[in-house]
């Protein structure tokens, strides 16, 4: 089994290499999807979204950390522990974090990163 | 209206917390990261320096605390009920540059619920030096463990987990 770091860096190369995604929705199956396929190979976690408390295993963004960012409308920020990640409506992913260090920055299908996005 | 009260008791939750902070951890800044949505999840960012705690309150289930290295979208190592019981935690985090969320012994349990090791001893039912000598093993006996969880309002539970199964195990002296 890998370590957290080894794995959050599979994760990350295994989504930019992935194709773009062309809607929120789409790049939010995308992230999960990826990241779920990750931890089942080199985890050695069994996935269980509703402990409490941490079991070791990296998840995707909840619904519940959902949030507007102001003055742009086209982009969704969810909230973790040590990042924020961006959702764009054209299927862009930012993926920083609290340091605001960018550790992955896709493009939706149209080619379009999140900083693209102006209202 | 039961919605509204639901987001201003969250709220409050959220307000105490800070002004417990702010009042036993003063040199700290506290930064809050409120939900758009009534019933989403509140982060609450607290540092000293380079030393960083993150604090994420789940509405109804309480205070999750975060350890340093928290994985991406990792849950969080402990969780307390009250923002009281919340900020002794983040005192006992703050004030010694080592400790980490996850490893609590067995006297930062005791010291978290305010209780003395001669207050302890007695509810177990030993001498002070008995609880002196347990919290400086490296190995102690699960059911004398249970005991003293017990004894500060606790119970104690030990669980298996496997690949395919996640189960508690029995906890007998």
């Amino acid at each position: 089994m890998l370590s957290k770091k080894q794995r959050l860096q599979i994760f990350l190369d295994r989504l930019a290499a992935a194709s773009a995604a062309s809607s929120e929705g789409e790049a939010r199956s995308l992230l999960e999807r990826v990241l779920n396929q990750v931890e089942d190979e080199f985890s050695g976690i069994p996935f269980n979204p509703l402990l409490p408390t941490s079991d070791g295993r990296m998840y995707s963004p909840r619904d519940d950390n959902r949030r507007a960012v102001p003055g742009q409308p086209l982009l969704i920020r969810y909230r973790s522990a040590a990042h924020n990640t961006y959702f764009g409506q054209n299927g862009s992913i930012r993926i920083e974090t609290l340091e605001k260090d960018v550790i992955l920055d896709k493009p939706g299908a149209d080619g379009r990163r999140t900083e693209d996005l102006n209202g | 209206m039961k919605g509204i009260f639901c987001l201003c008791n969250m709220e409050q939750q959220v307000d105490k917390l800070k002004a417990l902070i702010k009042d036993r951890l003063p040199k700290c800044n506290v930064e809050v990261d409120a939900p758009d949505r009534g019933s989403g999840n509140w982060w609450i960012d607290i540092r000293a320096g380079k030393r960083r705690v993150a604090v994420e309150y789940q509405p109804g289930k309480g205070f999750g605390v975060f350890g340093r290295k928290a994985g991406y979208g990792e849950g969080p190592i402990e969780i307390y009920r009250t923002p009281e019981v919340a900020v002794r935690r983040l005192v006992q985090l703050f004030r010694s540059p080592n400790s980490e969320a996850r490893v609590l012994t067995l006297k930062s349990l005791r010291e978290l619920y305010d209780c003395s090791q001669v207050e302890l001893a007695q509810k177990v039912g030993v001498k002070q030096s008995a609880i002196s000598r347990f919290e400086h093993r490296s190995e102690v006996k699960v059911g004398t463990l249970a005991a003293a969880v017990k004894a500060l309002g606790g119970e104690l539970e030990v669980r298996a987990r496997f690949p395919d199964s996640d189960v508690a195990i029995c906890v007998k002296d």
